[in-house]
């Protein structure tokens, strides 16, 4: 297994500027992984990070998006337990020009038949690529409430927004004669990525890397420790197929996680970001995408999960 | 050190602009930042917009209190080949289909939260709508089998009691105290859902009736569709005083009481009914048992659950058959929590 060896192997380059084992230890032949390539850890994290930041290229998607978030309710006695799902899930077009989206639309399905609680959200939040920042939030806020006041009466209708420096948006819930209606506009107007943004709020003094190589799966492994305190860590680990482009990506935060946010503790858990890209002519492109934790706070539990399937993609038209 | 000495590289995060640099430097030994926040991965949900939106929900749920929250029908799923395309999708070019090519990359990863997408007994038999979206769950990254089946409260209780003695008029007063509440269920869709409950309680009896009231009640059983089954054990430790015209007597000495216990559960729509029984044999204490019975004291208890979208009310229950009379309680109580479906 050569993904242990080389672990030794970065070890000692890490601890000086001795000769690297690699090459003692396994020659390169034409059927073995060229070790020696394992020496910069760096270079294959700035490779990797065309995996959230897309390719570098202007390139329109098509796909489906898929949200879900889940309320658990306890059991006991006194009653079953259970959950109830709350599902939006639509299809999207959008352009990514460089790393960011400059055009994001999704259309989400019609209400289905039978269902109590439905969810729109304006803009949802992919893995791959930046977010901008929306230029006048007060007009999208404005759409966002005359488009609810077009659809709904005002007794059907509760609309909170936040203030104009808010990164939070707005948000709506409506009850008519179909049911519950939930509309989340805006989310976080960052201009991050939402790994990157990930990491910022976790405010880490560095991040740690290391690579190996596994002979049996003909794979490099990257993996990016993140420290969340002085003993867990969140995981991102990057393969590498054959040595060569970057395809998948996993980010694990540990089992249970406990922190506080304005004087609430919060404890999520099983927190878990999924990314499978595929080399194009176009580059390195997003493929599928995966989000999911359960998330405690105040006794209640709440579980989400996000999907993106990136199903078509092409080159930005010219002149487009 | 641990890792940080075998690490191979690290990369510094200055200022986290998102495009950290990827050069090699020694990893700072520097204490590391408390963990602040951490988005929940929601979509970029911040987690308090979350809240904001629960709170609205409930309060919505309250408005509309005469409408029932059915489950979401999982059977019609949303519909995923949505007409017509973005109505608002400026689109530039004369032949909006051409160019496109089609990526196929299949997930094959899990979830923390579970969709229903997936029948772990036919793994293939994903809808062909959203093969794009979920894998079978026998692929590379397994879906994680945490979910919440247990947890632990801790309440305030204030009720009212009383009793019926057998010589003379009956007397009420209020009880007051906590509980320490330990429940585990299971979260499945299978018409056997095991679960149970375990009870601490601990009250001061003040009023007409004054004394202490202790109890620990477990019990352990399963919900068969809309009905459930358990059955326990149950000790109490109490005294209670009360005035019959003159001066406060110990009507009931204080004392230890054991025995089983049996519960009958019905879930009605959003109503939920608990009726149970409980033969009880005093172990410790000076006091008389009943005289014609097998047993020394008899408990039933009851109560009555009406749940919603956030809340639920529960008014529960006791009567008690004792050797100087008859006992009784009641307590009307509202728990903040996502209502069953």
């Amino acid at each position: 297994m050569w993904s242990s060896l080389m672990f030794l192997a970065t070890v000692a380059v890490d601890a000086g500027p001795a000769a690297p084992l690699s090459g003692a230890v396994a020659p390169a032949t034409p059927e073995t992984f060229d070790l020696t390539r394992l020496d910069d850890p760096g270079a294959w994290h700035a490779q990797s990070r065309v995996l959230v930041e897309g390719p570098d290229a202007c390139i329109e998607v098509r796909g489906q998006v898929r949200l879900q978030f889940t309320l658990y309710s306890a059991g006991s006695i006194w009653g079953a337990g259970g959950r109830q799902d709350i599902v939006a899930q639509g299809r999207f077009e959008g352009r990514l020009d460089h790393g960011t989206w400059t055009r994001l639309d999704t259309t989400w399905a019609p209400t289905p038949a039978g269902a109590e609680i439905t969810l729109e959200v304006g803009r949802f939040r992919p893995i791959v690529g930046k977010l901008p920042a929306r230029e006048d939030r007060e007009a999208a806020a404005a759409a966002f409430r005359e488009d609810l006041e077009e659809r709904f009466s005002e007794d059907e209708l509760r609309i909170e927004e936040e203030g104009p420096d808010s990164d939070d948006g707005s948000f709506a819930v409506a009850k008519d004669e179909h049911g519950l209606h939930l509309f989340f506009d805006g989310g976080s107007n960052e201009a991050l990525g939402m790994l990157d943004e990930i990491i910022e709020d976790i405010e880490p003094d560095g991040t740690s890397t290391y690579v190996t190589w596994d002979d049996a799966t003909r794979v490099v492994e990257l993996t990016e420790a993140v420290p969340l305190d002085g003993k867990e860590s969140l995981s991102i680990m990057v393969h590498f197929p054959e040595g060569e482009d970057p395809t998948r990506l996993d980010a694990t935060f540990p089992k249970r996680l406990r922190f506080s946010e304005d004087g609430m503790r919060v404890n999520v858990r099983d927190a878990q970001l999924h990314l499978r890209s595929k080399t194009t002519d176009l580059g390195i492109v997003p493929g599928v995408e995966g989000m999911s934790a359960v998330v405690g706070f105040l006794g209640f539990t709440l579980g989400v999960d996000q999907r993106v399937a990136y199903q078509q993609v092409r080159a930005c038209p010219a002149g487009g | 050190m641990g890792l940080r000495n075998k690490i191979g590289a690290t990369v510094p995060c200055p200022n986290h602009s998102g495009a950290r640099q990827a050069t090699e430097h020694r990893l700072s030994i520097r204490p590391l930042a408390p963990v602040r926040a951490m988005k929940s991965p929601t979509a970029g949900l911040p987690l308090f917009v979350l809240l904001a939106g629960l709170w609205a929900l409930g309060a919505a749920s309250v408005a509309h209190a005469n409408d029932s929250a059915p489950p979401v029908d999982r059977e019609t799923a949303p519909e995923t080949e949505a007409e017509p395309e973005p109505e608002s999708t400026p689109d530039p070019d004369p032949e909006p289909d051409a160019g496109w090519q089609t990526l196929g990359v299949t997930p094959d990863f899990g979830s923390a939260v579970e969709s229903d997408i997936v029948d772990p007994d036919h793994p293939d038999a994903i809808p062909d709508e959203l093969a794009a979206l979920f894998a079978p769950t026998d692929l590379a990254v397994p879906a994680p089998l945490k979910r919440p089946k247990a947890r632990m409260g801790f309440r305030p209780w204030l009720g009212v009691q009383g009793t019926v003695p057998t010589d003379a008029d009956g007397q009420w007063g209020g009880t007051a105290g906590v509980r320490v509440v330990h429940q585990w269920w299971t979260l499945s869709d299978k018409a056997v859902r095991p679960s149970g409950e375990t009870r601490l309680h601990a009250a001061g009896l003040f009023g007409g009736v004054r004394g202490f009231d202790t109890s620990l009640d477990t019990a352990g059983g399963t919900w068969l569709g809309p009905v459930g089954v358990f059955v326990g054990g149950h000790a109490r430790a109490d005294r209670r005083d009360w005035t019959g015209g003159g001066a406060p007597t110990t009507d009931l000495p204080a004392a230890v009481g054991v025995g089983p216990s049996a519960s009958l559960g019905l879930k009605l729509g959003p109503v939920r009914t608990l009726a149970g029984v409980a033969p009880v044999w005093l172990v410790a204490g000076d006091r008389s048992g009943l005289a014609d019975t097998p047993w020394d004291e008899l408990s039933a208890h009851g109560g009555v659950v009406l749940g919603r979208t956030l809340s639920e009310v529960r008014l529960t229950g006791g009567y008690r058959e004792v050797a100087t009379g008859s006992l009784w309680e009641a307590a009307l109580g509202v728990h903040i929590r996502f209502g069953q479906p």
